[in-house]
């Protein structure tokens, strides 16, 4: 009797109802294959730069946290295809890791170049810059957290969106 | 907390609300003492909280609180010093005290309007085609 073996990465994904990033992608069939160099670029970005305190951003540690924290997964994967650099794919699980946001510069001008600016905090006090000059990246301002600590804005968090689908 | 009051939040997804209160509440308290209201264990740094299967989270003001509150359990002196997370599928409630003080009054309508954004929580109706 022959068995099927399910890739654990792909079935996560469909589980986190991220089923498009699959079956959207032309040809459907190298989807994986896409998401998992995705991946494979922003692991490299993190070692290049962060060197031994790089997150391990691999489909395992996908599969992992979702055992424990399926809320963060459905998070990231609704940014991973949508996003522009692999640096901020790592940006994007260090805040999920409990990182916090210390500073968001945004800049835009029409017909001008787009700039994007985020230093993030780690719970030891280490301090991490990413820059962006795509706009794409600017997706991830959509997911982060707001609220009002002590009259102050303050950004916290990355969440899932409630993407519902439409008629 | 004698009696206590329950502040009731409406929302989408309840891990995401338990995460975020416990995010926030880190700020509203740098010393806080989490604990899983269910076992009464500790919880770990935010990185290695597993929020999955979690019902309630007891946040403490720092250790002080957390001993005291074991010690004598509730009791005047201690208001304000315990906030208790409670989650069910749609919703989560906030046990204060019953006359909380204006800077947890404050914490939980932050936390309230925080819970209202779209990625929490939604009324919209589906769009449909024209």
């Amino acid at each position: 009797m022959n068995r099927i073996e399910r890739d654990p990465f792909e079935e996560v994904i469909r589980k986190s109802g991220a089923d498009w990033l699959i079956d959207w992608y032309a040809p459907s069939d190298r989807a994986m294959e896409n998401l998992r160099r995705i991946l494979r670029d922003a692991n490299e970005w993190g070692r290049q730069h962060w060197e031994g305190n790089a997150p391990p951003l691999t489909p395992e540690e996908i599969v992992n946290t979702y055992a424990t924290n399926p809320h963060k997964v459905r998070a990231f994967l609704q940014v991973v295809g949508s996003i522009g650099s692999p640096s901020f794919l790592v940006m994007v699980w260090r805040i999920l890791q409990g990182f916090d946001i210390q500073s968001v510069q945004l800049q835009y001008e029409i017909d001008k170049p787009f700039s994007l600016y985020i230093r993030l905090v780690s719970p030891y006090g280490m301090t991490e810059e990413y820059k962006s000059d795509n706009i794409d990246d600017a997706v991830v301002l959509r997911h982060l957290g707001t609220m009002k600590m002590s009259g102050q804005g303050t950004y916290d968090g990355f969440y899932a969106l409630n993407i519902r689908s439409t008629d | 907390m004698i009696g206590g009051t329950d502040i009731i939040i409406p929302v989408l997804n309840s891990i995401d609300a338990l995460d975020l209160a416990v995010r926030a509440v880190r700020r509203l308290w740098r010393n806080v003492v989490l604990e899983d209201g269910n076992t009464g264990e500790v919880l770990p740094p935010y990185k290695e909280i597993s929020f999955y299967g979690m019902s309630e989270v007891l946040a403490f003001k720092d250790s002080a609180a957390a001993h005291s509150w074991d010690k004598i359990g509730p009791d005047p002196s201690l208001n304000g010093t315990l906030l208790h997370f409670i989650v069910t599928p749609n919703e989560l409630t906030v046990a204060v005290d019953d006359t909380p003080s204006l800077q947890i009054e404050n914490f939980i309508e932050s936390l309230r309007r925080a819970l209202l954004q779209d990625m929490f929580v939604s009324n919209a109706e589906p769009r449909r085609a024209a």
